[in-house]
């Protein structure tokens, strides 16, 4: 009889632990989406008090459980963060303050890895990390269930970091472009995730799937410039040499049409 | 004489049939709605220059098909030349937009171009018709110099 309870127990709890793990992963991913796309980010490079740290999207994906939107815009929104306010100067962890609009799982894994802030992070030093929402609410309870519940009204708005130099007080603020997401895209967010105003059918759960991999893509291949405000599209570098080329091919070929045209009307 | 006149047709035929398939490449891609570049050749993409442009191109070369068998005959030397004047339409156009183009410094920069800049705008790629000048000036200055001889 014993024994009968302890299994029946047992089983239970590996149900339960099994069922909880499935809806986690359902949570934090999209469940059959595509194969991440052909990328190459460069990766981010801290001084971890005297070690100096190479940190690339796939660790960071890795933490988090998978490279997914807000991962992928947290890691590129650092790369450019740093790279505004340090330069070419290689910045220390400890140096380092990041404050996050974006309540999601994803973009705190990421933002925690960097700043060595997360949980069973064994790093030398520590950088800040701070996720305050755009109504000015501070979050203290960074659990995923608490980050659920405030990213349900998740827009372009909480698409903004800040990201501080702690020494100096200099902050950048990496804001994502509106282009960067499809149209509807948040309308459809919530109505998936969250049903609101009702639950979303079929075609809409398909179609948020898609524009999901799209925004996911875009924040692993597309330039900066693309995706942030305020960044500039680079000019292209002129070709300078193929241009005086076909300068002065122009120039002399005009020149010998009128030597020709004068010296055939001197004839006549 | 004769292997002469065959060679001059030969040439202008392949001018022809290269003049025929830039001009259908301008029509397709412009119907396509984005350019093209390939190394230093760019098929404009907008419906003005490249569909418009493309139908030039393309009756360009079907005047020189329709010219090349016997170019010494008056009726045909007119028709490559027409062929040639519809080119230099075009690259006439193109040289013209790249001179007005590298003199001016840009929408927010200085009233002129900086030398590299100037001589930028002159780089390739290059439209099809600028392809096909050099060669359209040959065809009519070998018509001018047969009409001359005789």
């Amino acid at each position: 009889m014993k024994s009968k309870i302890a299994f029946k127990v047992a089983t239970l709890v590996i149900m339960s632990v099994l069922a909880l793990s499935l809806a986690t992963a359902a949570d934090a991913h999209m469940p059959g989406a595509k194969p991440l796309p052909d990328f190459e980010l460069t990766p981010v490079v801290i001084n971890d008090g005297e070690t100096e740290i190479e940190i690339t999207i796939e660790e960071v994906g890795k933490y988090h459980g998978d490279i997914c939107v807000c991962g992928s815009c947290a890691f590129r929104a650092t790369q450019l963060g740093i790279s505004q306010i340090w330069g070419d100067e290689i910045p220390a962890r400890d140096d380092i303050r990041i404050i996050s609009r974006l309540p999601t799982p994803g973009s705190r894994d990421c933002f925690q890895y960097i700043t060595g802030t997360g949980q069973g992070l064994e790093t030398n030093t520590k950088g800040e990390y701070k996720m305050i929402l755009p109504d000015g609410t501070v979050v203290t309870n960074m659990t995923k269930k608490n980050l659920k519940k405030l990213s349900k009204n998740v827009g372009i708005d909480y698409f903004k970091f800040d990201v501080c130099r702690i020494s100096t007080g200099e902050c950048f603020e990496v804001a994502v472009k509106e282009q960067a997401f499809p149209d509807g895209y948040f309308e459809l967010r919530k109505k998936v995730k969250f049903g609101i105003p009702e639950n979303a059918t079929s075609e809409e759960k398909a179609l948020f799937k898609s524009d999901w991999e799209i925004i996911r893509d875009r924040f692993l291949t597309s330039p900066d410039w693309q995706l942030f405000v305020g960044v500039e599209e680079p000019e292209e570098e002129n070709d300078v040499v193929g241009g005086a080329i076909f300068f002065s091919i122009l120039v002399i070929a005009s020149f010998l049409l009128v030597s020709l045209m004068y010296s055939k009307r001197s004839q006549e | 004489m004769a292997e002469k006149n065959n060679l001059v047709m030969i040439c202008i035929a392949i001018l022809g049939v290269v003049t025929v398939a830039f001009g259908l490449a301008d029509i397709l891609v412009s119907a396509g709605g984005d350019g093209t570049e390939l190394s230093i050749l760019e098929i404009p993409g907008d419906m003005f220059r490249g569909g418009w442009g493309g139908f030039i191109v393309l009756f360009a070369g079907l005047f020189y098909l329709s010219g090349c068998k016997n170019v010494a005959e008056v009726h045909n030397a007119s028709k490559v030349a027409m062929g040639s004047v519809l080119i230099w339409i075009m690259a006439g156009t193109d040289i013209f937009a790249m001179i007005t183009e590298s003199i001016p410094g840009g929408e927010d920069g200085p009233w002129f171009n900086s030398l590299s800049g100037f001589l930028g705008t002159y780089a390739p790629p290059y439209a099809p018709a600028m392809f096909l000048l050099p060669f359209s000036l040959v065809v009519v200055y070998y018509i001018l110099k047969q009409e001359r001889t005789r």
